[in-house]
């Protein structure tokens, strides 16, 4: 018997799955819809150079990549946000600014097989162009917590971070781009024992080489922007930790809760400029939104504006939404000879009901029933 | 409530010590049949016995919240979890062997390098700075150089008894190795203080 299967890290998604997926994409694009987003549907293949510009460390074995006629790699699009930024630095170069896109499209990622990783995820989100961080942080932060209200009643935490915490920091101490790269993977990854070996190998005094440990546990409620402070050796850093902290009481006097921060978040991104958030919900292993400040990515590819903006990951969240209700559905039987008077009943009852047709040529007249 | 993976075998008595000496309930775990599943009769933990690989999986997907594991099996994963705290159990080292008058750094040519740890051979070898070819072996790697399948090996050496019967050498330590405490990206941020207390408890006994 031939038996037909779907590539490594592929998924069907069938009946309720569908329609539960459906219904979490709807309730948040009609969330941001009410934000002044705009759609935007951008191309399934993009050229492999315009990702390779936007990322500047792109994992090659990560992208699923193929020639075209001409010989010039393309791969499927690895996310939104790189896009986005090239429409609107190639079709948007006069327009006044702030712009307002929001996308929901599927990305794709090689991940290794047999991980039981998907390798194809639907990301909805938004992205905020022409407003800096002093307006668009708050902005996009309240758009996000609203767009979270998807969940529910299910525990949910955002978290935001600062990547110029970490890179400031690491001016002061002047630490060589190689270091700050060793150094941003070990805190980032809180891979805390291999990071004290390395923090012993650099010439740093007591107080720095006791930051950097510090650093991936300066993490939790908005206390920990006071913990950080004894390592606040400049005035850009208190600032960053005013800005945080100001963020924070906005957010709070907006009335959201569960507001939590690392300030050991290091994206694996490097195209962020400020400040990163990502959500976690009770029941999900992994991140179920992520979302940052990129202020340079769009000049890359020839407009310079500030941007922010995230993305949700659907799929994750298909298992702990309650399912769709059942709505009201008839069933017509009839026999063949009647189909035409069953659709003309189907067509009356389906203004205000699901109505399915069933053959059935025992039957004498058309029989309607109520499924229950 | 946390879900707690441990790893099966060389690590199990050693990590069920240290949950002893925690004074968690962890009876059901000492005394265990063929359930898989335990439950703590103190604090509101469960735990089950898994391989290693396992418990990255585990780990990584947020079934378990918590898992022990070897450095050794770590290395040889893609790191999607946080690495939180070395139990210093179950020490041991990973080194470059082979037969004393086959020095693999000295050897012009093409060099082969027979290993259970693909990963970490390759990164050590590139790290040096040396093209090298791997050849994955499940077992008993200490006959690949001996019956000239490769030229030297890369494993775990824990008192090095195996190697000297076997007339090899250590030519290079690569690491040290010992257990680790993993944790899920999402469970630190969501079960903060259960996992706090968990560590701290650890701590307290290492």
């Amino acid at each position: 018997m031939k038996q037909f299967t779907i590539p490594a890290g592929m998924r069907d998604l069938i009946l309720g799955e569908c329609e539960t997926k459906k219904k979490i994409q709807l309730e948040i694009e009609n969330t941001l819809d009410k934000w002044g987003y705009q759609e935007v549907v951008t191309p399934t293949i993009e050229y492999y150079k315009t990702y390779n510009i936007g990322f500047d460390d792109m994992q090659e074995e990560d992208m699923y990549k193929f020639f075209d006629a001409s010989g010039k790699i393309i791969m499927l699009r690895a996310d939104m946000t790189i896009p986005i930024a090239r429409v609107v630095a190639t079709k948007f170069k006069e327009a006044p600014m702030p712009l307002r896109f929001r996308y929901c499209a599927d990305v794709f990622k090689v991940h290794e097989e047999l991980s039981g990783l998907q390798n194809e995820i639907s990301d909805c989100g938004v992205e905020l162009i022409g407003v800096d961080e002093k307006s668009g942080d708050l902005e996009i932060l309240a758009t996000a917590m609203e767009a979270l209200k998807v969940v529910k009643d299910k525990k949910c935490i955002l978290e935001i971070g600062n990547v110029n915490y970490f890179r400031e920091a690491c001016r002061v101490l002047n630490l060589s781009e190689e270091n700050i790269s060793v150094l941003g993977n070990l805190i980032g990854k809180k891979s805390l024992i291999s990071l004290e070996e390395y923090v012993k190998t650099l010439q740093l005094d007591k107080d720095a080489q006791q930051f950097f440990l510090e650093l991936p546990w300066m993490s939790g409620d908005y206390r920990v922007l006071e913990k950080a402070r004894k390592y606040a050796w400049n005035t850009t850093l208190n600032t960053l930790l005013d800005d945080l902290l100001r963020l924070y009481e906005n957010l709070s006097t907006l009335g959201y809760e569960n507001i939590n921060f690392d300030l050991g978040k290091i994206s694996n991104l490097n195209y962020y400029t400020g400040i990163i958030f990502e959500a976690f919900v009770e029941g999900v292993g992994t991140r179920i939104m992520s979302g940052g400040r990129y202020d340079t990515l769009i000049g890359k590819y020839g407009r310079d504006l500030p941007a922010v903006g995230f993305s949700i990951k659907l799929d994750a969240l298909i298992d702990i939404v309650p399912a769709v209700e059942k709505k009201k559905k008839y069933i017509i039987e009839y026999a063949s000879k009647d189909v035409l008077k069953a659709i003309m009943k189907s067509n009356v009852l389906r203004e205000k009901a699901i109505v399915e047709l069933k053959v059935n040529e025992s039957l004498d007249d058309i029989v309607v029933k109520e499924e229950d | 409530m946390l879900h707690i993976a441990l790893t099966k075998g060389r690590l199990e008595k050693e990590s069920v010590k240290i949950f002893e000496k925690c004074g968690y309930g962890i009876e059901e775990l000492k005394n265990k049949g063929r359930q898989l599943v335990f439950k703590d009769s103190i604090k509101e933990n469960d735990y089950f016995l898994v391989k290693a690989a396992d418990c990255v999986t585990y780990v990584e997907h947020g079934v378990a919240d918590v898992g022990i594991v070897g450095k050794d099996t770590l290395l040889e994963s893609t790191s999607r979890y946080y690495e939180i705290l070395d139990l210093g159990i179950g020490k041991c080292g990973f080194i470059v062997a082979s037969l004393p008058d086959k020095d693999p750094y000295k050897k012009v040519g093409h060099i082969k390098i027979g290993t259970k740890y693909p990963t970490v051979a390759k990164e050590y070898f590139m790290q040096k700075g040396m093209d090298v070819e791997i050849i994955k072996i499940e077992g008993s790697v200490e006959l690949t150089p001996i019956l000239g399948l490769c030229d030297a090996i890369v494993d775990i050496m824990e008192t090095g008894t195996t190697l000297k019967e076997n007339g090899l050498v250590v030519f290079d330590r690569i690491c040290d190795i010992s257990a680790r405490v993993i944790v899920n990206k999402a469970s630190f941020k969501l079960k903060r203080k259960e996992i706090n207390e968990l560590l701290l408890d650890i701590k307290k006994v290492l």
